[in-house]
C-alpha cells in the first residue's frame, strides 16, 4: 500500500482529513459523531479541513490526504464534488451503503423512473439519474461498508488509517458472527437472510435484533453466490428473493457475481 | 445543519423583494420508490430519510400501516416507543443546539473551534447525548437506524435489567442537561418578533410527542384541532422551481413547527422542572420571537429526561420481556393485508423539527400503492424566509458579512434538516 506508507512518512505532520457528504440521509457523519470522545480524540490526530455536518464553510484546501465520503453522486453538483475531491486526496475512503452500493435509493432502477418521479413531483423537473455506486465515477481507495457504518469498525479503520496501517475488514460472513453471537438463524426458520453471502464486521447487528441480513455490506471475497441463490429460489419465490436484494443496493453486485461465477462453473454449450 | 442549501435574498433599495431557501440535496425520491413494494419495506425504507431521526420516521410509517390495518399495539409498546422517540428528541436537539446553532451566537465561526472553547459544555452536550443514544440502541437494536421495531411490536424486547439500568446515571444525566440549558440562556438572542401561525400535536394526557390531534394557533389567538388524519385536507405540499425540497403551507398560509411551536400550544403539560425553567423566562405566550426555538429545544430536553424517567420508572412495574410482536409469526416481504381489501393508513407524530406526516395506501396483497410524506424542515420552508424577509430590514446597519452571520443564525434557529426535506 504505497499511499498507506506515504501517510506513515508523513506523521511528523497530522494528515489533512475531509469528510463530505453527498445524497445521504448523513447518518453516517451522525454514527462518527455520536462516537463522542473517541472521535474527538481521533479527530486531535488529524487536522480536519472539512466536516460537511457541523461547519457551513465553503471548501479551501488543494490537497487532502484522506478523504472520507459519504452518500451517493445524485447530482451533477455531486458528481463534480466526488472527482474535485479525487483529484485533491490520496487516499479516498467511501463510508456507508449509499456510497459503496447505490443505498436505498438504488431501488428506483428496478423501477419505471418516469413513474417513481411522477410519485413525487408534478411539475418540478429534478435531476433524475440511475442510481450508481461511487466506483463508477472515481477510483475508491478503501470501502467501510453498512447502512449505517458501524461505529466500533469506523474507529478502528479511521486510526489505522491515521497511523498509516492497512485497515484490512476480515473475509467472513454474517453467519461466522451471527452463530458465534449465539443468535437465532432466521434462514433455517424460514426467513429469506442473505448472510451466508454478505460481508461480516457488522456484528450481525441485525440478526440479534431478529432481522434477517439484506445484504448491506456487500459480498464478501470468495462468497459462493451461485450455491446460495440456487438454495434461495428452490425455497422461495423470486420476487420475493429479488426484493429483499434490492433494499439495500445489494442486488446488481450479486447478480454480477452470480453471472461470473456461472460462466466459469458451466460450459456454454453451442 | 443537516444536508445542504444556500440563501438568496433580492433586495431593492431597502425592500426584500423575495427571500429564498434554495436546496442543494439530490432528489432520493423515497415516496416514489416506496409504490409497489411490500409494507413491511417502508419503516425501513423511510428511516433512511434521515440520520439524525429515523426513530421517528421508522415510527410513523409503523403507526400508519397499523392504522391501515387497524392493528393496536399494546400499552407496552407504545411507552417503548415513547422512550424512543423522546431519546431521539434528546440527542437531535442537544446536537443542534451545542454543536450546530450555539456558534452562532458566540460568534465563533466553525464549530469544531466552539468545541475547544468550551470543554466542559462540550462534556455535558456529549453526555447527555450518549444517554439518549444508548436508550435507542438498548430498545431498537441500533441508535442509527434502529432495527427492532415493526409493524405490531418489537421483533425483540430489551430485558428488564438492560430497560432498568438505563435509569442508573439519570440523576447525573439530568444535572448534565440543565447545565447545557443554563449556557443556553446565558445567550443573548437577537430581538425579533413576527406573528404567525403555530402547529404540533396536541393531546389531553400529557405533553403531545407521540400521537395527538393537530393544534393551530392562529396570529390572533384563536385555536383550531384537526383530526391527524385529516392533515391532507389542510396542509398543502407545494413545488417550487428553485428547489428539490418541497414546502407546505396550511389552508394556504405559512406556518411554523418545532420545539417553540409544541411550547406555544403545550407549555402547560411540561414537566416539572421544565415547567420551572419556561416560568423563570416570564415569557409572553405565544413567543413570536423565532430564534427562541433555541430555549425552547433546550426546555424539551429537560421535559423529555423526565418524562423517560417515568415512563421506564412505570415499565418496570409489570414488564413482560417475552411480549410477541402483533406482526410475529407472519412473514416479512410476504404477508397480504390482513383486512383483504384496499386500506389507508394516516399518522402524525412529533419529530424533533416539528410534526410529520406519513400516510399509505396499501393493496390487498399488502403492496404501497400511494405514499405521501410530509416533513417538519418542508412544513416550516415558508415560514423561514417569511422570518428572513421580515428580519432583513433590521440588519440595514450591518456590514454584509454581519448580516449574512445574522440571518444564517436565524435560519439555523429553525434547525432546518434539509435531508428530510428532500426526501
Amino acid at each position: 500500500m504505497y499511499l498507506l506508507n506515504m501517510i506513515r512518512n508523513r506523521r511528523t505532520k497530522k494528515p489533512k482529513v475531509a469528510i463530505v457528504s453527498l445524497t445521504s440521509c448523513e447518518g453516517c457523519q451522525f454514527v462518527m459523531l455520536d462516537q463522542g470522545q473517541r472521535f474527538l480524540d481521533w479527530l486531535k490526530k488529524t487536522n480536519l479541513e472539512e466536516f460537511r455536518l457541523v461547519e457551513d464553510e465553503p471548501m479551501t484546501a488543494k490537497h487532502y490526504d484522506i478523504c472520507f465520503i459519504e452518500g451517493n453522486p445524485v447530482t451533477r453538483d455531486n458528481i463534480k464534488l466526488l472527482k474535485h475531491l479525487r483529484k485533491t486526496s490520496d487516499l479516498l475512503v467511501v463510508v456507508g451503503n449509499c456510497a459503496a452500493l447505490g443505498g436505498v435509493w438504488e431501488v428506483k432502477n428496478y423501477q419505471s423512473k418516469q413513474k417513481t418521479i411522477k410519485q413525487v413531483y408534478k411539475k418540478l423537473k429534478v435531476e433524475n439519474p440511475d442510481i450508481k455506486e461511487v466506483n463508477n465515477f472515481v477510483k475508491v481507495d478503501f470501502t467501510i461498508p453498512t447502512c449505517p457504518i458501524d461505529g466500533d469498525e469506523f474507529m478502528r479503520i479511521a486510526n489505522n488509517l491515521i497511523d498509516g496501517l492497512d485497515p484490512k475488514i476480515p473475509q467472513n460472513p454474517v453467519c461466522y458472527e451471527c452463530q458465534t453471537s449465539g443468535y437465532e438463524c432466521l434462514l433455517l426458520k424460514g426467513e429469506i437472510c442473505l448472510g451466508p453471502i454478505t460481508l461480516a464486521g457488522c456484528k450481525a447487528v441485525c440478526l440479534k435484533s431478529k432481522q434477517a441480513c439484506w445484504g448491506c455490506r456487500g459480498l464478501f471475497d470468495n462468497a459462493k453466490v451461485f450455491n446460495f441463490m440456487t438454495h434461495l429460489l428452490n425455497n422461495f419465490p423470486r420476487e420475493q428473493v429479488y426484493r429483499v436484494m434490492e433494499v439495500f443496493g445489494a442486488k446488481d453486485t450479486i447478480m454480477a457475481e452470480l453471472a461470473r461465477e456461472q460462466k466459469i462453473k458451466i460450459p456454454i454449450k453451442k | 445543519m443537516e444536508g445542504h442549501a444556500d440563501f438568496v435574498a433580492e433586495i431593492l433599495r431597502g425592500d426584500v423583494k423575495s427571500a429564498k431557501l434554495i436546496t442543494t440535496e439530490g432528489a432520493r425520491l423515497i415516496e416514489g420508490i416506496l409504490i409497489g413494494r411490500h409494507f413491511s419495506e417502508a419503516p425501513i425504507i423511510t428511516s433512511r430519510i434521515c440520520g439524525i431521526c429515523p426513530v421517528v420516521h421508522k415510527l410513523s410509517s409503523i403507526k400508519a400501516i397499523e392504522n391501515a390495518f387497524g392493528l393496536k399495539p399494546s400499552l407496552q409498546v407504545v411507552k417503548l416507543r415513547k422512550i424512543m422517540n423522546l431519546s431521539q428528541l434528546i440527542h437531535s436537539h442537544a446536537l443542534h443546539l451545542f454543536f450546530l446553532s450555539l456558534p452562532d451566537f458566540f460568534a465563533i465561526e466553525n464549530d469544531l473551534n466552539f468545541i475547544k472553547k468550551y470543554k466542559k459544555e462540550t462534556e455535558y452536550a456529549i453526555r447527555v447525548r450518549q444517554w439518549a443514544l444508548k436508550i435507542i440502541e438498548t430498545i431498537g437494536g441500533r441508535a442509527v437506524h434502529p432495527i427492532a421495531c415493526e409493524v405490531g411490536g418489537f421483533k425483540v424486547l430489551p430485558a428488564k435489567n438492560e430497560l432498568v439500568n438505563l435509569l442508573n446515571n439519570y440523576e447525573s444525566v439530568l444535572k448534565d442537561a440543565l447545565g447545557l440549558v443554563n449556557l443556553v440562556l446565558k445567550i443573548k438572542l437577537p430581538k425579533f418578533s413576527r406573528p404567525t401561525t403555530f402547529v404540533s400535536l396536541t393531546n389531553k394526557d400529557e405533553y403531545a410527542y407521540y400521537s395527538g390531534d393537530i393544534k393551530v394557533t392562529r396570529p390572533d389567538g384563536s385555536v383550531k384541532h384537526i383530526k391527524d388524519s385529516d392533515y391532507t385536507k389542510n396542509i398543502k405540499e407545494i413545488e417550487e422551481p428553485y428547489r428539490a425540497a418541497k414546502s407546505a403551507t396550511l389552508n394556504g398560509e405559512p406556518f411554523m413547527v418545532g420545539a417553540i411551536a409544541r411550547i406555544n400550544n403545550n407549555h402547560t403539560q411540561l414537566n416539572h422542572l421544565a415547567k420551572g425553567i419556561l416560568k423563570s423566562l416570564k415569557w409572553q405566550f405565544p413567543q413570536l420571537n423565532s430564534f427562541e426555538n433555541i430555549t425552547a429545544q433546550a426546555i424539551e430536553i429537560v421535559h423529555a429526561l423526565e418524562e423517560i424517567n417515568s415512563l421506564i420508572k412505570d415499565l418496570s412495574s409489570d414488564y413482560n420481556e417475552k411480549e410477541k410482536s402483533l406482526s410475529a409469526g407472519l412473514g416479512v416481504i410476504a404477508d397480504s393485508n390482513p383486512l383483504s381489501k384496499e386500506t389507508i393508513g394516516i399518522d402524525a407524530i412529533e419529530a424533533p423539527r416539528g410534526t410529520l406526516y406519513h400516510y399509505y395506501k396499501i393493496d390487498k396483497n399488502g403492496y404501497i400503492t400511494d405514499c405521501n410524506i410530509i416533513t417538519p424542515t418542508v412544513c416550516y420552508l415558508k415560514n423561514i424566509e417569511e422570518d428572513v424577509k421580515a428580519y432583513i430590514p433590521d440588519l440595514s446597519q450591518l456590514s454584509a458579512k454581519k448580516r449574512t452571520i445574522k440571518i444564517r443564525g436565524l435560519i439555523r434557529a429553525y434547525d432546518p434538516c434539509i435531508a428530510c426535506a428532500t426526501h
